[in-house]
């Protein structure tokens, strides 16, 4: 296993680590040996790994669960959910994000359509922008650091064949490094549908121009989970989409360090958009939280630096699941949004109902105070992996079937557009 | 203690993607060329003192993304910048034709006394050299601009037009300069200034604005 000693030029190791992508590298390298090989998430500086016949066993219940896939999601999406969030093998984790987005079912349906958006000319204005961009996605990786390689020439596909596929819609930078990640796993075409379900389904309207809307609704929330923080980038005059374009548009794989990152694209491939709005919260949490840490960056300069150059212990699993068992990170779910699925996107849409509706209370949305409490956190801790589902407060184990987020239950994608 | 600096301000980098704004201002900052870097989404900022005059200058530059779709929220701070480079990629015909539409968005969105200067960046890279020098001077002289062709990647005339920016700026604001001077002990905060001013603004601004 190569080091990341030869990295250290770097400011901020974990920047340069997330930014050489070195993991999936580490971890593919061992998918077709079939482990759970977990210990390659060490790098993370995670003192709970995994042990071999545990990892073993996870496997073999993700294969069951992939034999009876529909069963488990209209039936058991409990159970589902909460091995997304103890983390998805990596051996299995592209066929299981393909099935949880239900990118899956769009390939099956539509033979033959990524060759013939490929064969299409596309259109010149975004080809220009996406050719500019493909070396300029985690360069250091083996996948693409080659100018012209088979990576860069995969994401050049897929990126294109999508601007084919929305030609309103066109190519947005940030969609190169989703699809990157999604190329670090599968084949062209599958990453292709996938990025679809990304763009459609998970985060529509996000590579236009929703984002800024979602990150005033972000800073509420911060607001309530985190009124010192809030106060901080108030006082610094710190817009939230300084900050949370890249984290949010780029589902954080520009942020946190690699195996995080693929523990946050598990539960959001299950749960949808909550995840990124908690991951946000708990990441400013953790760096702007207290007054220590307040003190480390007097100005908007140092905060700003701080928000885009993480320092690795602000996500450290362990550190994860003590804030976990705090409990006090959930956004709390909006009593009157109009489609109350559970998925973040209605509760968003449901509090920017209300935001639209009273421009007084853009930061103070006039919601009862409705913070879970975290009832059981112990099936979440146990092999001190589950940090992020702990979240949820406990909503794993309360939260009727009927709302959560099943992408895979979900229509397929309209054409049309809001 | 003594003061870290006189003055304060904002500058902005604007143009169209890949044509080395994020390097130009690595490359002031830290003195740093990488190769190897990752596109910019949204907007960063890096900041650098410098002296011009005997006058400690605080810089605060803004790096934003080039691609169309994020002028949406690119645009929000042109109004916070004293001064704007307006960067195109000597080697690419479209980045140099593209400047024009940057320099409308500028007069439209940017105070009235901001300050621009025009670079050519890749200046190190004849061999693909589209624009001619003579076209990059042209076009400057036209919008009463500075022009500046440089390369983050050899090093060559980053600081100068860095600095001539700040120069320009500091000469723009010249009254409050003068006050500075009269009073030793206060620190002129352009940046901040502006931003007091800029409150009602915005307002005003983010209801024309459309984020549907």
């Amino acid at each position: 296993m190569c080091s990341a000693q030869g990295f250290q030029w770097q400011k901020n190791p974990w920047k340069a680590i997330n930014t050489l992508s070195y993991m999936p590298s580490v971890v593919d390298m061992h998918v077709c040996l079939g482990v759970y090989v977990v210990n390659s998430f060490s790098m993370c500086y995670s003192d709970k790994d995994i042990r071999v016949d545990v990892a073993r066993q996870r496997e073999l219940k993700w294969l069951d669960m992939f034999n009876n896939w529909d069963k488990w999601v209209s039936r058991r999406f409990q159970k589902v959910k909460l091995r997304c969030r103890k983390g998805i093998p990596s051996s299995l984790r592209a066929k299981a994000w393909q099935l949880l987005s239900n990118s899956k079912e769009l390939l099956d349906s539509n033979p033959g359509k990524f060759e013939e958006l490929e064969r299409e000319q596309g259109d010149p204005k975004w080809l220009d922008i996406i050719e500019k961009d493909l070396h300029r996605q985690f360069p250091f990786h083996e996948m693409f650091a080659a100018r012209g390689g088979h990576g860069q020439q995969d994401l050049y596909r897929v990126l294109k064949a999508y601007t084919v596929y929305r030609p309103e819609e066109g190519y947005c930078q940030a969609q190169a490094p989703v699809a990157a990640v999604l190329l670090m796993h599968m084949p062209a075409e599958h990453a292709f549908w996938c990025l679809v379900q990304i763009c459609e389904t998970y985060l529509p309207g996000y590579y236009s121009e929703a984002i800024q809307l979602d990150g005033e609704i972000f800073f509420s929330l911060l607001r309530r989970v985190c009124p010192m923080a809030y106060r901080h980038l108030k006082k610094f005059k710190i817009d939230p989409i300084l900050y949370m374009t890249e984290w949010f548009m780029c589902v954080f794989s520009r942020t946190l360090p690699w195996s995080c990152v693929l523990r946050v694209w598990d539960m959001f491939f299950c749960e949808g958009v909550k995840i990124v709005f908690r991951v946000g919260l708990v990441l400013l949490k953790q760096m702007l939280g207290s007054v220590d840490k307040l003190r480390e960056v007097q100005g908007m300069y140092e905060t700003m630096e701080r928000l885009r150059n993480i320092p690795p212990e602000s996500v450290r699993e362990d550190l994860l699941v003590q804030e976990g068992v705090q409990g006090r990170t959930d956004p709390p779910a909006c009593p009157k949004a109009p489609r109350d699925t559970g998925h973040p996107r209605a509760q968003a849409s449901g509090l920017r109902h209300q935001l639209r509706g009273a421009p007084q209370g853009l930061l103070q949305p006039a919601l009862p105070p409705r913070l879970p409490q975290v009832q059981n956190p112990l099936p979440f801790s146990e092999d001190g992996l589950l940090l992020w589902g702990l979240w949820d407060g406990g909503h794993a184990a309360t939260e009727p079937l009927s709302g959560s987020f099943k992408p895979t239950q979900r229509p397929r994608p309209q054409t049309t557009h809001v | 203690m003594a003061k870290q600096y006189d003055v304060l301000f904002r500058l902005l980098l604007l143009g169209d993607s890949g044509v080395g704004k994020t390097c130009l201002l690595c490359r002031f900052t830290d003195n740093e060329f990488h190769p190897s870097h990752i596109s910019t989404i949204g907007v960063d900022f890096k900041m650098k003192t410098l002296e011009i005059d005997g006058i400690k200058v605080r810089i605060q530059i803004w790096d934003t993304a080039g691609q169309e779709r994020y002028q949406t929220i690119t645009k929000q701070y042109y109004r916070r910048a004293q001064g704007i480079f307006l960067v195109y990629d000597i080697t690419s015909e479209r980045s140099f034709q593209h400047i024009m539409k940057w320099a409308s968005d500028v007069d439209e969105y940017a105070p009235d006394n901001i300050q621009r200067i025009l670079i050519g960046n890749k200046s190190d890279e004849e061999e693909k050299r589209q624009v001619a020098t003579g076209q990059g001077n042209k076009l400057a002289k036209d919008y009463g601009m500075d022009f500046f062709e440089t390369s983050a990647s050899t090093n060559y005339n980053i600081t100068e037009s860095f600095t001539r920016l700040a120069e320009q700026v500091l000469a723009a604001n010249k009254k409050d300069l003068d006050l500075l001077r009269a009073s030793v002990t206060d620190e002129l905060n352009l940046a901040a200034l502006e931003e007091e001013e800029g409150i009602t603004d915005g307002a005003a601004a983010s209801q024309k604005g459309c984020w549907c």
